[in-house]
């Protein structure tokens, strides 16, 4: 599905720090991972309680909801590192290997700045959040634990970024080949 | 200068940005960003970029993707579709062309599992290549086959892009899971027609494998019928209105792991390869439905779809007319741009305009989607072709590209079918309970 995939960073020029946060971010990816499975579990026993026994687990649209959050954000910096978010590549393909670098150098100093602001502003909202006590309406579960577990995410995402930029400067100054 | 105009600026920045190679899902954060900036001021804008992700991904309408990614993925690793495509094959493998036959048939039946038309690509390749040439069939056919055959994984549910156009249309992914069954069909009658006159014609390029007998036929692979277990439950169960989409993929993915393990078929390194690949797809997946959403929010402020669909109603008043030059433009964007982003580019933009002219929404999310998909077989992006040339490295790109070529004209007959026939897009689903 992504242009791009399989491009990721993991190389012989990972420094071993790389390959910790790698493995770190592997590890999120894999406990948000765990949510799918739960989720799975949790939809099936509802629908055969459902049926079967006339007794649905009370509030499983919000259980999912919150557990879709945890899902999709703790996926997104490893994805990253791994270079399969979706990227048109069709054109700039054809620039000589440095100019790509310089190009890719510049979209990540964007990429990594959106990424700041929108910690800060995630923060913010869990903040404004947690102080109005906003839960959900049949658990009553609070929303801001996963405001915050979002934000956490978007840093490691911000990370990941980081990192591919020092690898695109690199490339760009001619310091990396590949 | 008028909203429009800022609207216009912004989206032709987006599609800049995004040739240049900036991850899709920031350019749409940061154009959606920037532009309500200028529209609204930085308040505004900061907020939204702090409420829309969180509020996007808690959606419990996306809860049905990653269930369906993880059934595909297990499906995959497990050997399902291996199995499936062994079973097909002793059915009707004797047939002129029946290997490139059963290719198709398995697509469907894995499409059934899996909504990506890339895994099913890649896995479909590896897997026929090598026994196909045994049997002398030419490349450019079996990999021809192998890449037409991957977007019935696109449109026979549960599909992906239904999934994505359900959720921002907030259209029913039941009722466009259904409604994609005969076009999906359809397809695959038309692509196994396509084999059959190719083989008449030039019986060379395909010739009959060995004859089964009636017990190799039934006792074949065991994964052959827990798939066609699998689709029954999941479409029979969205049909009779037993299962909500979200419950039909649990249940699906619940099924296929139990099948899985207790055919001992799933190790432990298996099963975290298929989260790592089900968490890769769905935080690429969730991450472009956020982008989408803020862009959206700056989309609406700009009046951007309903200036484009008064555009539009103003070049033609049919609606089949106002479909083609939809499918034309899709056709062309998607020779640059994956099926899944251009879903999610298109959709706010072109959903309004034909709701004004009163398309069904069904119909309109299953004729978008075929023509979305075909953009996976087309030069210079194909990304489909580039997959299978990933896999089968000694065939030239250009060959391979030439053998899906007769079957994007079974694509576009269906394109015609499905426009001037509404109702085999929407039989079905006004049949569901």
């Amino acid at each position: 599905m992504s242009e791009n995939e399989g491009t990721g960073l993991r190389s012989n020029h990972d420094s071993p720090l790389e390959q910790l946060i790698t493995r770190l971010l592997l590890r999120v990816l894999l406990v948000g991972m765990g949510f799918v499975v739960i989720m799975m579990l949790v939809t099936v026993v509802h629908a055969v309680g459902r049926y079967g026994f006339s007794e649905p687990i009370p509030g499983l649209v919000e259980m999912s909801s919150f557990m879709l959050v945890i899902i999709i954000f703790s996926s997104a910096a490893y994805t990253e590192m791994n270079g399969s978010h979706i990227v048109i590549g069709v054109l700039v393909d054809k620039f000589p290997q440095r100019v790509q670098a310089g190009l890719d150098c510049f979209m990540y100093i964007l990429s990594l700045g959106l990424v700041v602001v929108t910690v800060w502003q995630t923060i913010k909202r869990g903040l404004f959040v947690e102080q109005i006590e906003y839960m959900s309406a049949v658990l009553h579960i609070p929303h801001y634990p996963f405001i915050y577990i979002a934000a956490f995410c978007w840093t490691l995402l911000g990370v990941a970024i980081l990192i591919r930029l020092i690898h695109f400067v690199g490339r760009a100054s001619g310091r990396i080949t590949q | 200068m008028s909203l429009f105009a800022i609207g216009l600026i912004g989206l032709v920045i987006c599609f800049l940005l995004i040739f240049l190679r900036m991850p899709i899902y920031i350019a749409f954060c940061l154009v959606g960003l920037v532009g309500i900036a200028v529209v609204r001021g930085w308040n505004p804008a900061l907020v939204t970029l702090g409420t829309v992700p969180y509020t996007t991904a808690s959606m419990y309408v996306w809860s049905v993707v990653p269930l369906f990614v993880f059934m595909g993925f297990l499906a995959l690793h497990s050997g399902l579709a291996q199995e499936f495509f062994a079973g097909i094959r002793k059915w009707i493998g004797h047939f002129p062309g029946g290997l490139a036959l059963s290719v198709i048939v398995g697509n469907a039946g894995f499409g059934a599992c899996s909504g990506d038309p890339v895994s099913s690509a890649v896995t479909f390749s590896a897997m026929c290549l090598p026994e196909m040439r045994k049997y002398g069939y030419s490349d450019k056919l079996t990999l021809g086959a192998v890449g037409a055959g991957s977007i019935l994984s696109g449109l026979i549910p549960p599909s992906l892009l239904f999934i994505v156009f359900g959720a921002i249309t907030e259209t029913s992914i039941g009722q466009l899971f259904i409604g994609g069954i005969f076009p999906g069909f359809i397809l695959a009658l038309l692509y196994i027609a396509t084999i059959s006159i190719m083989c008449w014609r030039d019986p060379a390029i395909g010739p009959p494998c060995p004859k089964s007998t009636w017990k190799e036929r039934w006792m074949a692979g065991t994964g052959m019928w827990a798939l066609i277990g699998v689709f029954a439950v999941i479409i029979g169960g969205i049909f009779i209105g037993l299962f909500t989409p979200t419950e039909a993929g649990a249940a699906g993915a619940f099924i296929v792991l139990v099948l899985a393990l207790l055919r001992k078929r799933l190790s432990w390194d298996d099963f975290k390869n298929v989260l790592k690949e089900t968490g890769i797809t769905t935080g690429m997946v969730g991450m472009l439905l956020i982008g989408t959403m803020v862009l959206n929010v700056f989309l609406v402020i700009t009046r951007i779809p309903a200036t484009i669909a008064s555009f539009i109603g103003g070049v033609t008043d049919s609606t089949s007319g106002t479909l083609w030059v939809i499918v034309a433009v899709l056709f062309v964007l998607g020779c640059f741009i994956d099926s899944l982003a251009l879903t999610l580019i298109m959709v706010p933009i072109l959903f309004p305009i034909t709701s004004q002219m009163g398309v069904h929404p069904v119909h309109f999310g299953i004729v978008f989607t075929i023509a979305s998909v075909a953009g996976a077989l087309t030069p210079p992006f194909g990304i489909v072709v580039y997959a299978i040339s990933g896999v089968a490295k000694d065939v030239p790109l250009f060959d391979i590209f030439k053998g899906v070529m007769p079957f994007l004209a079974c694509i576009v007959g269906l394109l015609a079918l499905v426009i001037y026939f509404p109702s085999l897009s929407l039989y079905l689903p006004q049949l569901m309970i």
